[in-house]
């Protein structure tokens, strides 16, 4: 009768590698299972345990959750599109061109991109509904409510800087009219009430980086897209996903 | 016998609320950088003031439109003198289009109508189209500032938008 030889499953989870990434063993019991979120970086915001009644799809609908995954999709299309586009006058709507005819999947991509992100403006607003509906928002949770207008602003600031990378009349226009509100500021805006500042030094000048929508408007909106709102939504979306935790958890009440 | 904690001295003291200090004015020199970074030395953008010509090119009754494209600009010889405004709708900022036929000038986003004195005749815009201040160079041609505007239509007591045109 021969030895009988471990599984590989076993092999592997016996290996020196396998034990470097995951130094508890396998989740069968309360301990082990507790460590296999504690111990992993991306899992660690979750609670070991969670209530029964925040798992119920009536509590939440599951509008956070599926606002974060349109913000991981809108995530992972853009930076594929980033491949393809360059933010100059002369190229940004040929590369947008190319892309729905030339580039494999460019289309798909840069509608996957659009639609998700549409509907992440979507999700949020009915996140809020149902947060406002569910009495949420209240002590000890209020700060969280507060950090969540935040990523509301960040999420509609992100398509509005987003609408002009395809510079074509619609983009052209929206973004006037938008930079035009920015100018009408109190104070700060050129054509705004009290206002203490020129066309060329207020604060619609410092977005566009100029008088008119042109070539720098068309940068600092596409760096403000790509790098500046991203950073800034997900050190919010890091925020909210602690506090919610630290407040006691989903959907229930205290 | 215990030791006790020794208080820290007021040396030590002003040297933390020092150096606290000095950190506060590089954060603020750092902010006001960054700001005088993301303001453009050199914009690569028609001039907010140009030289629109001579007087003598713009007779009694003209309607110029021949800055419009690169300027946004309308420059008309009117009753009283030259005048020049901004052809950019004051409702939400389209470009105005001049329609030689009815002698009107019109947003091609909402509809607003305005005179050629600048007097909204119809549609959304809620203020007259902006007048540009006007001066003549060394040369004696009108230059206009788009940078110094006032949205209005009776312009004989503000000098500095309108220009005495050969009669």
């Amino acid at each position: 009768m021969t030895a009988e030889k471990p599984s590989l499953r076993r092999r592997v989870r016996a290996s020196r590698v396998f034990r470097s990434v995951f130094r508890h063993g396998a989740p069968t019991d309360n301990l082990n299972r507790a460590l296999a979120i504690v111990s992993n970086v991306f899992l660690h915001a979750h609670p070991v345990k969670v209530h029964v009644r925040s798992l119920q799809f009536l509590r939440t609908f599951c509008l956070g959750g599926i606002t974060f995954l349109l913000f991981l999709i809108t995530l992972v299309t853009g930076v594929l599109l980033m491949f393809y586009y360059v933010p100059d006058v002369n190229l940004a709507y040929q590369d947008m061109k190319d892309l729905a005819y030339v580039v494999p999947f460019g289309q798909f991509l840069r509608n996957l991109h659009r639609w998700a992100a549409e509907g992440m403006v979507l999700t949020v607003l009915l996140h809020m509904a149902r947060v406002f509906y569910s009495g949420s928002y209240r002590p000890p949770r209020e700060f969280n409510w507060v950090i969540g207008v935040g990523l509301l602003v960040m999420t509609l600031l992100l398509s509005y800087t987003g609408y002009l990378l395809p510079w074509d009349q619609l983009a052209y226009w929206a973004i006037t009219v938008g930079a035009n509100m920015a100018g009408s500021t109190p104070v700060v805006g050129h054509s705004g009430p009290f206002s203490v500042t020129t066309v060329e030094n207020d604060v619609r000048a410092l977005l566009l980086g100029g008088t008119v929508v042109g070539q720098s408007a068309l940068l600092r909106f596409y760096v403000l897209h790509c790098i500046a709102l991203p950073l800034f939504l997900l050190a919010g979306m890091a925020a909210h996903f602690w506090r919610v935790r630290k407040d006691g958890g989903l959907a229930r009440p205290l | 016998m215990t030791e006790e904690t020794p208080k820290p001295s007021s040396d030590r003291r002003f040297l933390l609320k020092a150096g606290l200090a000095a950190l506060a004015a590089a954060g603020a020199a750092l902010v006001a950088g960054v700001g005088r970074f993301l303001k453009p030395r050199v914009v690569y953008e028609p001039p907010m003031r140009f030289a629109a010509g001579p007087p003598a090119e713009f007779p009694p009754g003209a309607v110029s439109t021949k800055f419009m494209d690169e300027q946004q600009v309308a420059v008309i010889h009117g009753p009283d003198g030259i005048y020049a405004f901004l052809t950019v709708c004051t409702h939400l900022g389209c470009v105005v289009n001049f329609d030689a036929a009815e002698r009107v000038f019109k947003c091609p986003c909402h509809g607003s109508v305005f005179a050629l004195d600048g007097k909204v005749l119809g549609g959304p815009a809620p203020l007259p189209l902006a007048r540009a201040s006007l001066s003549l160079d060394a040369l004696g041609r009108i230059v206009v500032n788009k940078a110094d505007t006032a949205n209005i239509v009776d312009d004989a007591s503000r000098g500095k938008f309108l220009i005495k045109g050969l009669t």
